[in-house]
């Protein structure tokens, strides 16, 4: 888990761009998919979604698999979920904080 | 001749979607959040908005957008008088435009912020104001890129039922601010500008260890700031070196009550290892503080 977090900047870093957040939305419905499949309907050049995926895979975000003669893709969901994870454990300990400090100023 | 730009213009590419910036310019309080400030109403085209400054050494001052373009999701710009906050705005009728332009980029978001119309301005205090402005929306730029990045802020709202006053003492007597953040600060006090040194009461796995503040602003009773190591705990380490984050406590009176906002930011600067080495504490330093309060509320 601690490694996760040390990685947690390039993965939000790598959801820092509509193209790719649809990319993760159109894998987050759960079957993997070729790149074919994922230009569909994005207005971009194959190549341009080639690079995205490529830089969602750096960041450990999605899994390339070959299936006979194409590359498919799916969503690697824990990676997303330690991302969370991270963010929302910082955020738990301002939340007992104050309701500490509720308790303080409300008796 | 002295010549001087007829406009300020800042930018940076932010890491984030440009639907994601948009909200952030045009939501009143998102707005807010990173341009410290509390506005009294939404951003509406053709309609000004008061908004009141949470900044040390503004808070309470107020301000006055006339918001003129909300063009989804490209354009955000008004006019403002920056100098009422020192003067009355009727000694400087006219007004400098401001603009937030946004434009999608392969990295997130390419953000332009552009000042002009400093012929408003008297002569005599114009070179000081774009100079100074200059500096601020440098500044500006960097606090909305922190906002949007997703990881490097948290920001807390709770209503309390007790006085502004009452809360005030909680958070800047120190002995006070100990009995419920978990510290013994007992002897020790807070003053703007001055290092505040205690030491771990809870949880009982770090009781004894050195803790230590750098108070940044104490406002009476809207304003506490400070400046820490977030979950500086291992003996071993020197932490002095490395970047703090921000926290910031902010009130404001409800009815009987206090509203109080606390913010912290500047994580995207703290090293990736020591994050890792911060969420190891977390996780089993923050059950335990849970478990405190469980007891202490059932109790």
């Amino acid at each position: 888990m601690p490694s996760a977090v040390a990685d947690a900047a390039p993965i939000f870093a790598a959801l820092g761009d509509e193209t790719r957040l649809r990319l993760i939305a159109r894998l987050g419905e759960g079957r993997p998919q070729s790149i074919t499949a994922l230009t569909v309907g994005e207005g971009v050049t194959r190549q341009a979604i080639t690079k995205h995926l490529r830089v969602l895979e750096t960041a450990g975000l999605i899994r390339g698999q070959r299936q006979g003669r194409e590359q498919r893709w799916e969503l690697q969901a824990d990676r997303i979920d330690a991302a969370k994870t991270w963010l929302d454990d910082i955020s738990k300990h301002w939340d007992a904080a104050l309701e500490r400090l509720r308790a303080f100023v409300e008796e | 001749m002295n010549t001087l730009p007829d406009r300020i213009e800042k930018q940076a590419v932010l890491r984030a979607p440009i639907e994601r910036v948009w909200e952030a310019l045009s939501d009143s309080a998102q707005f807010g959040a990173w341009f410290k400030a509390r506005f009294r109403g939404p951003f509406v085209a053709g309609s000004e908005v008061v908004g009141e400054l949470a900044e040390p050494g503004h808070v309470g001052r107020l301000m006055v957008l006339a918001v003129e373009t909300l063009d989804a999701p490209h354009l955000l710009s008004f006019r403002w008088r920056p100098h009422e906050l020192e003067k009355p705005s009727d000694s400087w009728p006219a007004s400098t435009l401001v603009e937030f332009r946004l434009e999608p980029h392969p990295e997130g978001t390419l953000l332009v912020i552009t000042e002009s119309g400093f012929e408003a301005i008297p002569e005599s205090e114009r070179a000081d104001y774009v100079r100074g402005n200059s500096e601020g929306w440098e500044e500006q730029l960097g606090r909305i890129a922190s906002y949007v990045s997703g990881t490097d802020r948290i920001e807390k709202t709770v209503s309390l039922q007790a006085p502004v006053e009452r809360v005030w003492r909680a958070l800047s007597v120190a002995e006070e601010f100990g009995q419920w953040f978990g510290l013994d600060a007992a002897g020790e006090t807070f003053a703007a500008g001055r290092s505040a040194h205690m030491k771990i009461a809870e949880p009982a796995d770090y009781a004894g260890r050195d803790f230590t503040i750098e108070v940044v602003a104490l406002e009476p009773p809207r304003l506490f700031s400070f400046r820490w190591h977030p979950c500086a705990l291992d003996p071993g380490v020197d932490y002095s070196s490395e970047p703090m984050t921000l926290v910031e406590f902010f009130l404001e009176p409800r009815d009987n009550g206090t509203l109080l906002t606390v913010t912290e930011t500047g994580f995207d600067a703290i090293p990736a290892g020591r994050r890792a080495t911060a969420f190891r504490m977390n996780e089993g330093g923050w059950a335990e503080q849970v478990q405190r309060i469980r007891r202490y509320v059932d109790a």
